[in-house]
């Protein structure tokens, strides 16, 4: 057992290298400057309180993934976050930490997988190559819902309750930014341009318009009478 | 109506209508049959490949179906809404990868029907970008697009972009990479359960070749749900939805016509002023379960057949031309049929007024000839018969004019024959004309010859002729008898009967008693026509004849009834059919001939009682003998003994008183013939 864990300490370690040297090679790019703003979130026009679950991103660029394996958790019958933003290339875990089984799937076009069921304290993982959403959904709890959002790069922001956010170390250039929640019918799309050592600051608005996302189990049949909750 | 020739007209004419009219009748019934089975061919043949097409979907939404049920995640890849480029996030290796997943498990499936419904069918499956996913003509094929084949393309850019019922559907031409042409059918409908799948059909028909690869071009692309269905002309279509939804061209109420039927093929229906015929087929969905709609086929069959309708309008002209045609073939044929006839009714008529030499000239059927000839020989007959009487004129017993007209020859030319003679004149009738009114002379007269002619001609005589109150007949021509001579004594004896009867009747009328003096001479003569041209008499002529007439007057002398010569006494006895009894008068020398005759008188039968007695007969056989001799005296003795045995005999009172004459005063010669002075 040494030998594997060897070998993974080597692989973290090369990462590691990689990610930095990656990282340099962005400070090295140059200056760079920064996105920030609010976000006002409403439920059908009415204002809402907290703003959590939106993520902010940047289109236009491409930057190779961390070497960090983010997280995607099971527990109360549900998935934290429930809004993931991953940078193409990386790997996102998805441990059970719930009381019961739970099953791991999405029938999205971008990257359809199904990881089957398993109990607590077990870890499934699966690699996201390609930019694009990826809706996962349990085949048991039907309530469980979540989106991992597949970017190429690593600009972006989760926006916290107050609706407050930031993204730095942007590189200077005209970009796209998107507003996404689980819960909108479309993205908020904003162009903007960056500058060096500057700050583009904007607000917005998303509207979501449902609290929860209907959907199919992985066979494409609705969730039956029984289905667990 | 009654002539022949109108009434073959008429019938000519009946006939020539029905004729052509039932063939009018029958070519129209056929071409109708004709019409009508070749709209229902083309509905069967439409209903095959709507059958075909159906199941062909039916098998390939099948296919797919199956993939989704046993790959879940297939499914929802296909109808997983893929908003990555609405989320900025869309890149050439995520659909690629998506491609790439589908095609895998589509390769998979089970397409083995589909190579089974063979190479003509084609299946694809396109996503909803239209890429091409998969198809059974080229499966390592990937990520065309489609859109290009424009069944495709609608579906992919109309507004209601999900058809329900019958998918998107093209049809046209096409060429495949380079090779031939071929004829297509293209359809393009959402996969069951994997909505953002499309099963794409192409039912392709290629000349010389396999489908091998996707199409490339597509050379006329139209929305023809028709020519789908139907190839030939002349077709309409309509699908009529379960609400009552009319889409399409063929009339509204020739649809409604065929829908509200049993049948699934209307007959004619009638619809402003053309007859259609329609097709109904029930289209359900891929399930089976629900109705999408009716499927209405229709065809007007005037427009469609409008050639055999001008067959047909020829046809007509035709049997209007072919009545004409019989008409006029009719009065000519009953012309000519006709015009014999009425040329016989003609020399009918000219018959009727006595024109015997009436010919027709026959021409026409083989009937009507007969009947001319008949006519022909009828009139010929009646010619024979009538120069026959002219030729005679006078009675003529039937056999002997049987005979004449079966031996023409027989009168022809002149033959010398041996023949018997006889006059038969009625005796004092001169005096008994100058006393009577003519009417009664000639009516006298005409009763005596008649009797007369009838016994010459019962007993198988011609009578040749009457002069004044004269009878002349003869014996053994023109039909050859060997028992002329005979004949003559019968027709004499018969005629001396007759007398006796008339005289019977004479005395009621008070007529005077007349008697007759007949004279029979046998011997050779010339017979056959004799005269001019116009009248000919068939007679006989010759010393003979003279002679008869002579011995007929020598009556007067001997005051006897009968005379006749050795000659026909000779004849007579030689046929032994009858016993005359001949009694010899005299040897005379008549007028004009030196050599003497020998005359009989003729006293009847053997059998007949009433003749002279024997006695008689001896005594002046004696008396004869005697005179002869110029033993005048004895013979006078003999004479008188005969006379007073007989005294109503002539010869016997003749003879006595003269040979007391020549007693008296004898001759200075004598010869034993008695010359006759008178004729």
């Amino acid at each position: 057992m040494v030998r594997p864990l060897v070998l993974v300490v080597a692989l973290l370690t090369c990462a590691c290298a990689l990610s930095l040297a990656g990282i340099w090679r962005a400070r090295a790019a140059g200056p760079t400057g920064q996105v920030a703003g609010t976000v006002k979130v409403t439920l059908k026009g009415v204002p809402k309180a907290n703003a959590a679950g939106v993520v902010l991103y940047l289109v236009g660029f491409s930057e190779p993934a961390s070497a960090a394996k983010p997280q995607m958790v099971m527990e109360a019958k549900g998935f934290v976050p429930m809004v993931l933003p991953v940078t193409a290339g990386q790997t996102v875990d998805f441990p059970n930490r719930d009381t019961v089984f739970h099953n791991v799937f999405s029938a999205s076009a971008t990257k359809p997988f199904d990881l089957g069921q398993y109990p607590q304290g077990e870890s499934k993982s699966r690699l996201f190559n390609a930019p694009g959403v990826v809706d996962v959904y349990c085949n048991i709890h039907p309530q469980m819902a979540a989106t991992i959002l597949v970017l190429p790069n690593r600009k972006w922001a989760v926006v916290g309750k107050d609706g407050q956010f930031t993204i730095e170390g942007v590189p200077p250039g005209k970009w796209t930014l998107y507003g996404y929640s689980r819960f909108a019918d479309k993205p908020v799309k904003r162009e903007i341009e960056v500058h060096a050592d500057a700050t583009v600051r904007l607000d917005l608005a998303i509207d979501e318009v449902r609290t929860e996302t209907p959907h199919m189990n992985k066979f494409g049949q609705p969730y039956g009478k029984g289905a667990y909750k | 109506m009654g002539s022949l020739r109108a009434r073959l007209v008429a019938v000519l004419a009946l006939v020539a209508l029905l004729a052509v009219g039932s063939l009018v009748f029958a070519a129209r019934r056929l071409m109708e049959d004709r019409a009508e089975q070749q709209a229902r061919i083309d509905f069967e043949s439409a209903k095959d490949q709507l059958d075909r097409s159906l199941s062909l979907r039916y098998e390939a939404f099948r296919s797919i179906s199956d993939l989704s049920y046993v790959l879940p995640v297939f499914r929802q890849i296909a109808a997983g809404t893929d908003d990555a480029a609405d989320f900025g996030l869309g890149s050439e290796q995520g659909d690629a990868d998506r491609t790439e997943l589908l095609h895998q498990n589509l390769v998979d499936a089970d397409w083995s029907w589909a190579r089974q419904a063979g190479s003509q069918a084609l299946v694809a499956v396109a996503d909803g970008k239209g890429r091409l996913l998969y198809s059974t003509a080229a499966p390592g094929n990937v990520g065309r697009s489609l859109t290009r084949l424009s069944a495709v393309h609608q579906a992919l850019t109309a507004d209601d972009a999900t058809p329900t019922a019958g998918g998107v559907h093209d049809s046209g031409a096409m060429v495949i990479d380079g090779h031939d042409p071929l004829l297509f059918d293209a359809g393009l409908w959402p996969a069951p359960g994997a909505p953002g799948l499309h099963v794409v059909l192409v039912r392709a028909t290629m000349l010389g070749g396999q489908p091998k690869a996707l199409f490339v071009q597509v050379v006329r692309a139209k929305d023809l749900l028709a020519d789908v269905a139907l190839t030939s002309r002349g077709t309409h279509m309509a699908l009529v939805s379960p609400a009552g939804k009319h889409e399409g061209d063929v009339p509204r109420p020739v649809a409604e016509a065929v829908l509200a039927g049993q049948d699934h093929v209307t007959r004619a229906h009638m619809h402003e002023g053309r007859r259609w015929l329609a097709y109904k087929h029930l289209l359900r969905d891929i399930e089976g379960r629900q109705t999408i709609g009716q499927l209405v086929i229709g065809r007007d069959v005037d427009t469609g057949f409008a050639a055999l309708l001008a067959v047909r309008n020829a046809l007509a002209l035709a049997a209007l031309a072919s009545l004409l045609v019989a008409m006029v073939a009719g009065a000519v044929f009953a012309q000519r049929l006709a015009k014999p006839v009425l040329a016989i009714e003609k020399a009918a008529t000219k018959v009727a007024d006595g024109d015997l030499d009436v010919q027709v000239q026959a021409t026409g059927p083989t009937e009507i000839q007969r009947l001319a000839d008949s006519f022909n020989a009828m009139t010929r007959g009646l010619r024979e018969r009538q120069k026959l009487e002219r030729t005679f004129k006078r009675y003529l017993a039937p056999e002997v004019v049987d005979y004449l007209l079966n031996n023409p020859e027989a009168q022809q030319g002149g033959q010398r024959r041996t023949l018997t003679v006889m006059f038969s004149d009625i005796a004092g009738f001169t005096h008994f004309a100058e006393t009577r009114p003519p009417e009664e002379v000639v009516e006298i007269l005409n009763t005596y010859l008649a009797e007369l002619a009838s016994a010459i001609s019962i007993s198988g005589g011609v009578v040749d002729k009457f002069i004044g109150d004269n009878a002349m007949g003869f014996f053994g021509a023109p039909i050859p008898r060997a028992d002329h001579a005979a004949r003559a004594c019968v027709a004499a004896l018969r005629q001396l009967d007759a007398l006796h009867r008339i005289a019977l009747l004479d005395r009621a009328r008070h007529w005077p008693k007349l008697s007759v003096r007949i004279g029979i001479h046998t011997g050779d003569m010339v017979v056959g026509n004799v005269g001019g041209h116009q009248t000919q008499d068939y007679t006989v002529v010759g010393d003979a004849v003279n002679l008869a007439s002579r011995i007929e007057g020598a009556n007067k002398v001997y005051h006897t009834q009968v005379l006749l010569t050795d000659a026909t006494k000779a004849a007579a006895q030689a046929n032994p059919s009858h016993s005359f009894r001949f009694r010899e008068v005299d040897l005379v020398r008549v007028v004009g001939k030196q050599t003497p005759v020998r005359l009989y008188t003729l006293d009847g039968l053997a059998e007949d009682k009433s003749a002279i007695s024997e006695d008689a007969a001896q005594a002046y056989a004696l008396g004869l003998s005697a005179y002869r001799v110029g033993a005048f005296a004895e013979a006078a003795v003999q004479f008188h003994l005969a006379a007073s045995l007989a005294p109503h005999d002539g010869p016997c009172g003749e003879m006595a008183r003269r040979c007391e004459a020549l007693r008296r005063d004898p001759p200075l010669q004598w010869d034993g013939v008695w010359t006759l002075t008178a004729k």
